[in-house]
């Protein structure tokens, strides 16, 4: 276990915290104004390879980011769409979803880069990677927090951007409006449709960036499936920071580092390899349990005491 | 004689929607052909046609179908009891891997050897499947969310079993084989239709009846239409639920130790299963009824076959059906879908049975 004393064990676990930060950022947002999004897994898969497509074809980063931007929104609109204005139940959307952008996907990796597996016959642009001068001569600190991707320090900021917006503004008020109740809110004179499609929207940017982060950041290509349960995980997250970012963000760092310990003791062990892929899971959930478990016993001893 | 008639304008209803919705998905998909295609005309004819076009192919939709109707099937038990649990996948793969187990590690006779393979995959898939509700009760995390990632931990977990004491060693990744006396001998000569077909025939009348003509049955139902009139009519709903995902998990823990030992000399399946999508479809299909979910399983199979016949004939690939699936569950599960078609109906049915009341009245006085 020597490694959890070396910055570049923690540089990783800050480096596959990011797409579970923005996920979980994502799931904060809309669980704010009362939207299970169970299709965040699927949005970040399909802006993953929107934004490589469109780089490749474009040239530019620049398109291929706001390509796969627009599909993150277009994305969670057709969710809002189907569960908000037809009435369909969130889950079964969500599945739908997530099943089209597994299969299609797929599907159109086949047409573009004649590959059911990966994008790397197409020269794709990748955001950059970020030295911040002054940080970097600090000894471990500098060399865990900078020269990171561009879209973790995006991510950073997003998170600080998203607490003010939910507990600082008006709309962020509407929308935990909404999302408490929305009879109440309605009568109150806020437009509830309208205030869900906005939490919606920040929605699928917020899925692109950690989409595209795969594979224009951490990766230089798509690859199929690449999301691999970070969207499913971001719900337990936001199931431990109850639509706080802030906490969010300190429970995707849970993630990170079961994720990196395990790949860390993949190499310093001789465990069976496959079993040990399951260890990010089986550790959120036992976690999640010990956190609630210990909460509603506290509760219950307020509720004695008081 | 009045409310006769207008249960079956309801019922029709909703079988109008489920056609509507298919022909519009299928439409879609036809387009999403033409646009990419060459010969998109000979693609869709492969994908419509193809399975009719060898005996060999019709009867692949026909195996096909066994493992989407046992999904199906506990689904059908699941999801009506109000939890959206999909945790089938992780039960159905652990099934085939203890029947995997039990077929070559435990020597028993024949007869004997298959029922307690089936029985301890079916026990399993039960617990499996109960796993999301008991952690929710404790976590609040959802149990979608929690059965989701349950699939791929079951999936690691079988898949290490296999790799660390079953494994034979030559050749490609797969278990050893499995003896004669574990297998499920064959039904129609030429074909692999097995004896695992006549156990989904009884599965699907016992599912039939246990939802449709039982109190236990009557109680998930209601539990899931509307759990607070299910508790205040003195219905145990947490008892309820949780039973449902025990009976639920069953048929898909049986259907992955059927699917094993039935279609495969050793167990070979290095990625997950994901039969799960399919089984969600055929139940939404098959409009929550389980008498029609052998029928809409093989509907999807039919598809699924036709996708893999198009996409060995053209440039296309068979996840292009996806499209297809994706649509279909939107479209069926939005409670909006047609409403303005079923109000009008409502609407002209209510004006109809008051003139007829005010006639009544007439006539009377």
């Amino acid at each position: 276990m020597a490694f959890l004393a070396s910055p570049s064990f923690w540089f990783s676990v800050l480096a596959s915290t990011t797409p579970v930060m923005l996920a979980t950022l994502a799931a904060n947002i809309v669980s704010q104004a009362g939207i299970f999004n169970l299709a965040i897994e699927g949005t970040m898969l399909i802006c993953a390879l929107a934004g490589v497509l469109a780089s490749a074809y474009s040239k530019s980063l620049l398109v291929g980011a706001l390509v796969g931007i627009a599909f993150g929104i277009l994305v969670s609109f057709v969710l809002g769409y189907f569960t908000l204005v037809m009435r369909g139940p969130m889950n079964a959307c969500g599945v739908a979803i997530n099943l089209t952008a597994t299969g299609g996907t797929v599907f159109v990796l086949v047409l573009t880069a004649g590959s059911k597996i990966t994008s790397s016959s197409l020269v794709s642009k990748t955001f950059p990677n970020i030295t911040i001068p002054g940080l970097k001569s600090i000894p471990f600190i500098g060399s865990v927090l900078s020269g990171h991707n561009f879209i973790t320090y995006v991510g950073w900021i997003l998170v600080a951007l998203t607490w003010f917006l939910l507990y600082k503004t008006k709309l962020g008020l509407n929308i935990r409006a909404v999302g408490e109740n929305e009879e109440a809110a309605q009568s109150a004179g806020i437009n509830v449709l309208k205030t869900r499609f906005i939490a919606l929207t920040f929605c699928g940017v917020f899925c692109a960036l950690g989409g595209m982060y795969l594979s224009m950041g951490s990766l230089k290509s798509f690859t199929a499936g690449m999301v691999s349960g970070r969207g499913y995980l971001s719900l337990a997250m936001q199931a431990i920071s109850q639509g706080n970012p802030v906490l969010g963000f300190l429970s995707s760092l849970l993630y990170g580092f079961s994720d990196t310990i395990t790949v860390y003791l993949q190499l310093y062990s001789d465990l069976d390899l496959k079993l040990i892929d399951a260890f990010p899971y089986v550790f959120i959930i036992v976690v999640l349990t010990i956190l609630q478990v210990s909460k509603s016993k506290a509760e219950a001893r307020r509720a004695k005491a008081a | 004689m009045n409310k006769k008639k207008k249960f079956d304008i309801m019922n029709y209803f909703n079988v109008i929607r489920i056609v509507i919705a298919m022909a519009i998905a299928l439409l879609i998909v036809f387009a999403i052909i033409f646009f990419v295609s060459e010969d998109p005309v000979f693609a869709i004819q492969k994908l419509m046609l193809g399975p009719l076009q060898t005996k060999r192919s019709f009867f692949n939709v026909i195996e096909r179908a066994v493992p989407l109707i046992f999904t199906g099937l506990s689904l059908n038990i699941v999801l009506r009891s109000g939890v959206f649990n999909i945790a089938a996948d992780g039960a159905f793969y652990m099934g085939a891997v203890i029947a995997t187990a039990i077929a070559i590690r435990v020597p028993l006779p024949n007869i004997l050897h298959q029922f307690v393979l089936i029985v301890a995959a079916a026990i399993a898939g039960g617990f499996i499947s109960m796993l999301p509700v008991l952690i929710n009760k404790y976590t609040k995390v959802d149990p979608t969310v929690l059965s989701i990632m349950f699939n791929s931990i079951f999936y690691y977990l079988g898949l290490s079993i296999i790799s660390a004491f079953f494994l034979e060693g030559s050749g490609s990744w797969g278990s050893a084989k499995f003896p004669a006396d574990a297998k499920l001998g064959n039904l129609i000569k030429g074909t692999s239709m097995n004896y695992g077909f006549l156990i989904l025939i009884a599965s699907i009348i016992f599912v039939v009846i246990l939802m449709e003509k039982t109190s236990f049955g009557y109680k998930v139902r209601v539990t899931g239409i509307n759990p607070a009139f299910a508790k205040t009519a003195g219905i145990k709903t947490g008892k309820i639920i949780l039973g449902a995902q025990f009976i639920g998990g069953i048929f898909a823990g049986m259907g992955g130790a059927i699917e094993m030992v039935g279609m495969y000399k050793r167990f070979y399946w290095q990625s997950p299963v994901n039969y799960v999508w399919d089984g969600l479809l055929v139940h939404m299909l098959a409009n929550q009824n389980p008498v029609f979910i052998p029928l809409t399983a093989f509907f999807i199979a039919y598809l699924r076959i036709g996708a893999e016949i198009m996409s060995r004939a053209t440039d296309l690939d068979p996840e292009v059906v996806t499209f297809l699936q994706g649509i279909i569950i939107l479209l069926v599960a939005s409670e909006r879908f047609l409403y303005k078609f079923k109000q009008k109906h409502e609407q002209k049915l209510a004006l109809e049975q008051a003139e007829l009341a005010s006639a009544q009245e007439g006539g009377n006085a």
